[in-house]
C-alpha cells in the first residue's frame, strides 16, 4: 500500500498532473501530512477545502492567495493577491480563465523569488463537494497542467472513489490512482504521536509541578496508546478519532502518579531532591485496569461528538482517592467509585415541586401517587435535540420538564398515530358502550395463514413517522387521557354520566390545539398539509428528532404512567 | 502471437539451464547469487566462456532477442552480436542473467550505486509523462499502412503550412480517442512552421458560452501581439489595425454578443497568421447558434489575398466521432470538411517499445551522478523486466482493454517508484500490484478491513435487501443489528470464558459508522434530503453489490459476521 510519504516523492519527483487519493479512514488527516510532507521540501502547495470553498470564486481566491501566501487583511482592503502594487485592479476570479491567468503570474512571480523552477501542488479536501457546488470547474481542474503548460499537480483526497466523483462523458483526466488503505497499529499510532502529541513533550514543565507532558512519562505513553487503540478499534481506524479519545484522557490517567508524586513531595524532606519517575509494571496494570472501562465510555460519548473532549475530562477527572483504590483495593472491583464525579449532576430533586405546580397537573390521585412513588420517571429529562435516552445526564435542555403534562401527553398520542397503522387504533383503543376497555383479541383460526405476498412487513416505527389526521391523533389522544388520566370517582364532576365524557369535553379545549400548534411551532410536530388547504383535516406528523425516537418517546410516556411497548403495534399477526 | 507463445514456453528449459550452468560453474559456495547478479566479474565470465558449451550443447539461452522479435529489429546492433561478443571479449559482458524475477528482488545494490538509482529513478519519473510514442513503423514493409499520427501530422503540418506561409485560410478536425496524440500532433506542427504564428488555445470545457471565449481571444490576442511579446524585427504597424490592442478585458464586457463577427473577421488583419485551436470541439456546437464557430469559419471561408492580409486556421480537436453532424447547416457549409484521425497505437509491441523508452530515459552526460556500470545493469534488467510473460501479459491484456498511453505510464509509475537500494529492480509482482490498482480497480478493495459496525451495517443492509427492502433506513439496520446481537449472545456457550455472541455496539457509535459510510458513498440516499424527516430515517440504498460483501465478510474472518450473512439467502 501507498504511503503520504509515496505520494509526495511522486509529486517532487515527476509531473503527475492529476492524483485521487482514496482514504476511507481519515481524509483530512492524510491532507495534513501531505502538505507537511511537501512544505517541507519547498513545493508550492495549495489547501483546498470542498465545503469552505463553495463558489468558484472562493475557490479561486484561495488557490491564488494559498499558493503565493499571501493573507488579506483588513487594513488593506482585504484585497487579494496581485502580482505588482500597481496591478491591484487585475481580478483572477471572474472566470476560469482568469483564474488559469492567475496561475501564470503566480508562478512567474515565484519562479523570480526563488530563482529555481517552480513545483505547485493543488490539493482538494472533499472534492466531491465541487461536484455538486461547480461541476463546470471539475474538468479543467483535472486538465490544469495540460492547460497551464506549467508544472502544476492536482491532488484530489476524498474518501469517496473517484468513479462516484468522475464527471460524465470522460472529459476528465484518468487520475493517477492511490489507495491509503486502513492504516495498521503500528501506522495507526505513530501518525498519532506524530500529530497531536510530539511537540506537547517538548514543552518544558518544571519539576516540582509535572505535567501530564512531562518527558518522563512518554515511554508510558506508548503503552497507554496502545491500551487506547486496543479499545477503540473494534469501532473505530481513525487515528484522529482515537488520538481525540486518547487525549481526553491521558490527564486522568498519569493523575494517580501525578498526586503519589506530590505526596512523597509533602511527606520528603524539602531539601530531598525526588525525581518523578515512572511507576512499576505492576502499578502501571492496575492502573490499565481502573481506567479501561472508563475509556469504554469515553468512546461512546466522544467518537460520537455527545460532549467535548474538555468537559469529557473534567467530568471524569479522577479523584483524590482513585490512588488509594489502585494501590489498595483488590484488583477484582477498582472501578466502584468511578462515576462520582457524574452522579451528583443527575437529576435535582428541586424540579419536582415545579412540576407539581405547573398548571396541569395530574387532576387523579392515584398518578399523582404514582409519581411521587416513581420519583426517577417523573423527571425524567428528555434532551431537546439529543435523540439519545442515555446521554440524557449530559444534554443541557431537559424537554419532559419544560413541556406542560398535556403536550406530553400529546406528543405520545401523536407518535402512536404515526407509528401505528390505522387498523390497529380499534383494537388497540377500542371500548365498548360501557366504558370498559375491551382489547379485541386476534382470533386464532385454524385456516392456513394467507400465503404472503410482497416482501414481510416492517413496522412503521423503523420506517419514519407517518402523516395522520388531527382527528385521529385527537381519538388517540382522548382514549389515552381515559385509560391514564381520569378523574377519581369522586373528584369527578356532577354533570358528567356518561363514561368518557369527561376526557371527551377535555380534548376539544382549545389548550390542546394549542399545544399542538405549540409543538408544530417547536417543531416536535409537523404539519405536512399547507396552512390554506381547507378541505379535510389537517394532517401532522412527528418531526424529526426526538419526537420520532422510540427510546425518548417511551421514556416520557413512562413518566406518564403508560407503557408505550404495549400501545405500539409491532407486526401483521 | 505464436511466436510469443512459443517463446514463453521455451523460457522455463532455458532459466533452469541457466541456474544450473550458474551452480555448476561457481566452485566457491560463498559467492552468493545476489552478487552475482549485479556485480559484473571477469573472472566469472570467462569461466563461463570455458565450460559453458560442454555443459550446454542446446542453444537456448535467456536473451530477450526470442521473446521480442521487434526488438531484434529496432536494435540489432545490440541485441544480436552479444554471443560472438562474449566469447571474442568476455571482460566486457555482462554478468550471467538472473535466473527468476524473484531473485532480482533478493539482489541488494552496492552503496556506490545508490546514488545513480535515484538519479534513473527521477529521471524516468520524469519521463513517464512525456513518452515519445514509438512507432513500431517499417518503411519498407509495403503491406503496413504508415501509423495514423505520423499521417495526421503530415496533413495538419501542410494545412498549417499553407495558412502561414501562403496565407491560406483554413479549417480541420482532428478526430481521435482520448490520449491518441491530438494535442501532440497540433504542437508538434506548430512547432516545426518556418515562421511563428498567433496561437490561440480555446477549450470547450472552460469557455461554455461565446461571452468567454472571445474573452479569451482578445486576451490571448492582445498577449500575443503587443509590442512586448513579439519577436524583435517583427513590429506592428500600428494600433489603429490591431483591433484588439486597445481592447483591455474588461472593456470587452460592454460589446454586445451580436459584433463578435465583426471583431472575429479583423483577426486576419493582424500581423502574423493566426492558428485557432479549439479543443473539445464537440462543446462548442452547443453553444447558442454557434454563433463563435459560425464567425470563425466564416472569416476562413471569405479570406482573401491581399496586402496587410494573413492566414488563418482554425483546427478543431475532439474525440466525438459525429461532430461534424452537431454543426449547423450555415456552418457546415463554411466548414472545410477536413477530418484528419490520429489513432492509439495499433499493436501490442509498441507499447513495449515505448515502455523501454519510458524506462531508459536520456539523462543528460554532464551529470556525474549516474554511473556507466549503473546504466548498463538498469539497461539489461529492464530488457528481462520486459521480456518477463508476466510482464508482456499484463501489457496485451492493458492493450487489449485501452490503448491509452497514459495507462501505460500509470502503469509503471509503481514500480519505479518503489525502487529502493534494497530492491533496486523492477520486478512483475510490482507491476501486477499496479496493474490492479490502475486499470480494472476492484471497486471496493478494502472493503474487508473496514471496522466491525461498518461490516454489521453492510450485512444488515443485506438482510433488509432479502426481506424485500433495498431501501434501507438508519432505523432498520440497527433493529437488525440489535436483535441479531441479542439471539447471538442467547446461547449460553463460552469459550474461553468468553461469550460466543456478538459484541454490542452502542446506538450512537452505530450511527457515527453509518454516517461516516454515508460520506464515503457506501450509502447513497435515495431522496434528496427534506428538513422533515430525522436523520435516522432517511431512505438509503446500500451501493455495495452484495457479493462484494461476502467476499469481504469471508475474507475479514469475523466468523459471526460470516454465520449472520449466511442466514440471508
Amino acid at each position: 500500500m501507498s504511503t503520504v510519504t509515496e505520494v509526495s516523492t511522486l509529486l517532487r519527483l515527476s509531473p503527475t498532473p492529476f492524483i485521487f487519493i482514496n482514504d476511507l479512514t481519515s481524509p483530512r488527516l492524510t491532507t495534513n501530512s501531505l502538505i507537511n510532507d511537501l512544505d517541507a521540501q519547498d513545493v508550492h502547495t495549495a489547501r483546498i477545502d470542498g465545503v469552505v470553498c463553495f463558489t468558484p470564486r472562493l475557490f479561486f481566491d484561495t488557490v491564488i492567495n494559498a499558493l503565493t501566501r499571501w493573507k488579506p487583511t483588513w487594513e488593506d482592503g482585504c484585497a487579494n493577491w496581485s502580482p505588482s502594487e500597481l496591478h491591484t485592479t487585475k481580478r483572477y476570479n471572474d472566470s476560469f480563465d482568469a483564474f488559469l491567468h492567475g496561475l501564470k503570474d503566480v508562478h512567474t512571480h515565484l519562479t523570480q523569488e526563488n530563482q529555481n523552477p517552480t513545483k505547485m501542488v493543488l490539493i482538494v479536501e472533499n472534492p466531491e463537494r465541487l461536484k455538486e457546488g461547480m461541476p463546470e470547474v471539475l474538468v479543467p481542474l483535472t486538465r490544469l497542467r495540460e492547460l497551464l503548460k506549467l508544472d502544476i499537480s492536482v491532488v484530489f483526497v476524498s474518501a469517496q472513489r473517484w468513479e462516484d466523483i468522475k464527471p460524465p462523458l470522460g472529459a476528465a483526466l484518468d487520475p493517477y490512482y492511490i489507495d491509503l488503505g486502513i492504516p495498521t497499529k503500528d501506522a495507526i499510532m505513530k501518525q498519532i504521536s506524530a500529530s497531536f502529541t510530539d511537540h506537547l513533550w517538548r514543552i518544558p514543565s518544571s519539576s516540582s509541578s509535572p505535567t501530564p507532558y512531562h518527558p518522563a512519562f512518554q515511554p508510558l505513553y506508548a503503552q497507554y496508546l496502545s491500551l487506547v487503540y486496543d479499545i477503540c478499534h473494534t469501532f473505530t481506524d481513525d487515528p484522529s478519532e482515537i488520538g481525540y479519545i486518547a487525549a481526553a484522557r491521558w490527564p486522568g490517567f498519569v493523575k494517580p502518579i501525578l498526586d503519589g508524586y506530590s505526596q512523597r513531595l509533602q511527606e520528603a524532606d524539602p531539601d530531598e531532591n525526588i525525581e518523578l519517575e515512572v511507576p512499576s509494571v505492576e502499578f502501571i496494570m492496575r492502573l490499565t485496569r481502573h481506567f479501561k472501562p472508563s475509556l469504554n465510555t469515553a468512546l461512546e460519548q466522544l467518537f460520537t461528538r455527545q460532549t467535548n473532549a474538555t468537559d469529557w475530562a473534567a467530568a471524569n477527572e479522577p479523584n483524590e482517592d482513585v490512588l488509594d483504590q489502585i494501590l489498595g483495593l483488590p484488583p477484582s472491583s477498582p472501578t466502584k467509585s468511578r462515576h462520582v464525579a457524574t452522579d451528583d449532576e443527575g437529576m435535582d430533586d428541586d424540579e419536582l415541586p415545579s412540576l407539581q405546580s405547573s398548571p396541569t397537573r395530574p387532576r387523579s390521585e392515584r398518578i399523582r401517587n404514582l409519581q411521587s412513588q416513581n420519583p426517577t420517571f417523573a423527571d425524567y429529562a428528555l434532551p431537546l435535540f439529543s435523540s439519545n435516552a442515555a446521554s440524557s445526564s449530559t444534554a443541557p435542555v431537559a424537554l419532559s420538564s419544560a413541556l406542560p403534562r398535556m403536550s406530553r401527553f400529546v406528543l405520545v398520542a401523536a407518535f402512536l398515530a404515526s407509528m401505528n397503522p390505522i387498523k390497529s387504533d380499534l383494537r388497540l383503543f377500542g371500548r365498548g358502550l360501557d366504558g370498559k376497555k375491551r382489547r379485541r383479541r386476534v382470533v386464532r383460526t385454524k385456516k392456513a395463514p394467507k400465503p404472503i405476498s410482497g416482501p414481510v412487513k416492517i413496522p412503521q416505527r423503523y420506517l419514519g413517522p407517518s402523516p395522520f389526521s388531527l382527528d385521529r391523533m385527537i381519538a388517540i389522544l382522548g382514549a389515552l387521557l381515559e385509560e391514564h388520566d381520569v378523574p377519581d370517582d369522586d373528584e369527578m364532576p356532577e354533570e358528567f354520566t356518561i363514561p368518557g365524557e369527561y376526557t371527551d369535553m377535555e380534548t376539544r379545549r382549545v389548550g390542546v390545539y394549542a399545544s399542538i400548534t405549540q409543538l408544530t411551532n417547536m417543531r416536535l410536530l409537523v404539519r405536512t398539509t399547507p396552512l390554506d388547504k381547507l378541505d379535510g383535516p389537517p394532517m401532522y406528523k412527528t418531526g424529526p428528532g426526538v419526537a420520532s425516537s422510540y427510546e425518548d418517546v417511551s421514556a416520557m410516556a413512562k413518566g406518564l404512567g403508560i407503557t408505550l411497548g404495549d400501545l405500539i403495534w409491532e407486526r401483521e399477526n | 502471437m505464436k511466436r510469443k507463445a512459443g517463446a514463453a514456453l521455451r523460457q522455463p528449459p532455458a532459466k533452469r539451464a541457466t541456474r544450473s550452468s550458474a551452480a555448476q560453474n561457481d566452485p566457491d559456495p560463498s559467492h552468493s547469487d545476489d552478487q552475482l547478479d549485479c556485480i559484473p566479474t571477469t573472472r566469472r565470465s570467462t569461466k563461463r566462456v570455458q565450460f559453458h558449451p560442454p555443459a550446454l550443447p542446446s542453444p537456448p539461452r535467456p536473451e530477450p532477442s526470442p521473446v521480442k522479435p521487434q526488438a531484434t529489429i529496432k536494435r540489432p546492433s545490440r541485441a544480436s552480436p552479444k554471443k560472438p561478443a562474449q566469447l571474442e571479449t568476455p571482460s566486457l559482458t555482462p554478468p550471467p542473467r538472473p535466473a527468476s524475477p524473484t531473485k532480482k528482488a533478493l539482489a541488494h545494490l552496492p552503496p556506490h550505486l545508490h546514488e545513480s538509482l535515484d538519479r534513473q529513478k527521477s529521471a524516468i519519473l520524469q519521463n513517464l509523462h512525456s513518452p515519445a510514442l514509438i512507432h513500431d513503423y517499417d518503411e519498407e514493409d509495403e503491406e503496413q499502412d504508415a501509423p495514423a499520427n505520423l499521417l495526421a501530422a503530415q496533413h495538419v503540418g501542410d494545412l498549417l503550412k499553407g495558412t502561414t506561409e501562403r496565407g491560406e485560410g483554413n479549417s480541420c478536425l482532428l478526430l481521435g480517442p482520448r490520449a491518441s496524440g491530438k494535442t501532440k500532433v497540433i504542437e508538434q506542427c506548430i512547432s516545426e512552421l518556418s515562421q511563428e504564428p498567433i496561437v490561440v488555445h480555446l477549450s470547450g470545457w472552460i469557455h461554455h458560452n461565446d461571452r468567454l471565449a472571445m474573452r479569451e481571444i482578445a486576451y490571448q490576442l492582445n498577449q500575443q501581439t503587443s509590442a512586448s511579446f513579439l519577436p524583435e524585427g517583427l513590429e506592428v504597424d500600428g494600433d489603429a489595425e490591431n483591433p484588439f490592442m486597445d481592447d483591455t478585458v474588461s472593456g470587452l464586457d460592454s460589446i454586445p454578443t451580436a459584433h463578435l463577427h465583426a471583431l472575429i473577421s479583423c483577426i486576419p488583419t493582424l500581423p502574423r497568421p493566426t492558428i485557432v485551436i479549439l479543443d473539445g470541439f464537440d462543446l462548442f456546437t452547443l453553444h447558442p447558434r454557434q454563433s463563435l464557430l459560425y464567425s470563425l469559419l466564416d472569416t476562413v471561408q471569405s479570406l482573401r489575398m491581399g496586402p496587410g492580409i494573413k492566414g488563418l486556421a482554425v483546427v478543431g480537436l475532439t474525440s466525438r466521432m459525429d461532430t461534424i453532424n452537431l454543426l449547423e447547416k450555415r456552418v457546415k457549409s463554411r466548414f472545410s470538411g477536413r477530418m484528419i484521425r490520429t489513432a492509439p497505437p495499433r499493436k501490442p509491441a509498441e507499447w513495449t517499445h515505448t515502455a523501454r523508452a519510458m524506462l531508459m530515459p536520456k539523462i543528460e552526460v554532464d551529470s556525474m551522478d549516474v554511473k556507466d556500470e549503473f546504466t548498463e545493469l538498469w539497461k539489461t534488467r529492464v530488457d528481462d523486466f520486459l521480456a518477463d510473460p508476466k510482464i508482456a501479459r499484463i501489457f496485451e491484456e492493458t492493450f487489449s482493454v485501452t490503448r491509452d498511453l497514459r495507462t501505460l505510464s500509470r502503469l509503471l509509475i509503481q514500480p519505479v517508484l518503489s525502487l529502493t537500494p534494497n530492491s533496486p529492480w523492477l520486478t512483475s509482482e510490482q507491476l501486477e500490484r499496479s496493474a490492479v490498482a490502475q486499470r480494472i480497480r476492484p471497486e471496493y478493495p478494502e472493503l474487508h478491513k473496514l471496522t466491525y459496525p461498518s461490516l454489521c451495517l453492510l450485512v444488515a443492509s443485506v438482510h433488509a435487501e432479502t426481506a424485500g427492502y433495498p431501501a434501507v433506513t438508519f432505523e432498520m439496520l440497527h433493529e437488525y443489528i440489535c436483535t441479531r446481537i441479542r439471539t447471538s449472545s442467547s446461547a449460553p456457550v463460552q469459550i474461553n470464558g468468553r461469550s460466543i455472541g456478538m459484541v454490542k455496539i452502542p446506538r450512537l457509535v452505530l450511527l457515527s459508522t453509518f454516517e461516516k459510510l454515508v460520506s464515503a458513498k457506501m450509502f447513497v440516499a435515495t431522496a434528496a434530503h427534506s428538513l422533515t424527516i430525522g436523520k435516522e430515517f432517511v431512505r438509503y440504498r446500500c451501493a455495495i453489490h452484495r457479493q462484494d460483501i461476502k467476499q469481504a465478510i469471508d475474507k475479514s474472518g469475523q466468523t459471526n459476521l460470516k454465520t449472520w450473512l449466511n442466514k440471508a439467502s
